[in-house]
């Protein structure tokens, strides 16, 4: 390890607070991931037709008192 | 505005209430979505979906609409934000959606429960799409939930360039 280099040690300079927000933690660029691949899947499903219809609820059932 | 620590712990106790009552009335209600779908047993069936619709309606939306406005008052009355946190603005992002596809998803859950009332002979080849569908909608509503009450627990860190400008200024 270079002690040089190192912020820690170098008492004379001052610490300057850094000009750019630090980058999106790990956890958060796996989660953005794993989110967009199941959105995806979600819509190619339902453009598939796998599934909107079902929102419809047109699949039939004989209810007692039903008039065709 | 930042809350009294009183008025905060009890946001908070709503909040932690609401969530997690949210989550075990949607595991009831994949229960019941499950058991209409692999029952051969016509009353069985019959009185799950009827079952499911004063669930959804009695519990599942009051306690989503709970959670979500807690969760807003929680977050902009203390100092964690709305948007300085990651967690806390996945979890903005998961509930959101999540409400949205509940709303959806009432369309056929009523449609099943109106159908389920008008007939005693419900069998299994009757709405297979839509009873499909409720089994799979809950699961996933099911791991959003979880996946949102492990944020609330762990709090893994991680601001955003909102909260770090902020936080500087």
């Amino acid at each position: 390890m270079d002690i040089e280099k190192s912020p820690g040690n170098r008492e004379d300079a001052p610490t300057a607070p850094p000009l750019l927000p630090p980058a999106a933690p790990r956890w958060v660029k796996t989660f953005g991931i794993v989110a967009l691949v199941l959105v995806l899947l979600f819509v190619v499903m339902h453009l598939m037709g796998r599934g909107l219809s079902g929102h419809m609820g047109h699949s039939g059932v004989t209810t007692h008192g039903e008039q065709p | 505005v930042i809350m009294a620590p009183g008025l905060r712990k009890f946001v908070l106790t709503a909040h932690v209430t609401s969530s997690v009552g949210w989550l075990g009335a949607v595991a009831g209600f994949l229960a019941l979505a499950v058991a209409g779908l692999t029952s051969h047993d016509a009353p069985m069936m019959r009185a799950a979906y009827l079952a499911m619709d004063r669930l959804t309606w009695l519990v599942i939306v009051p306690m989503n609409f709970a959670s979500l406005l807690t969760g807003l008052l929680q977050s902009l009355g203390t100092t964690w934000g709305l948007f300085r946190h990651y967690w806390v603005l996945v979890k903005l992002l998961l509930t959101i959606p999540a409400t949205i596809l509940l709303l959806v998803h009432t369309q056929p859950m009523g449609y099943m429960a109106r159908a389920a009332a008008a007939t005693t002979t419900l069998s299994g080849a009757d709405l297979h799409e839509a009873r499909v569908q409720l089994v799979v909608a809950s699961s996933a509503a099911l791991l959003v939930l979880f996946v949102a009450t492990t944020l609330s627990v762990y709090k893994p860190r991680g601001m955003t360039p909102y909260g770090w400008r902020k936080g500087r200024g």
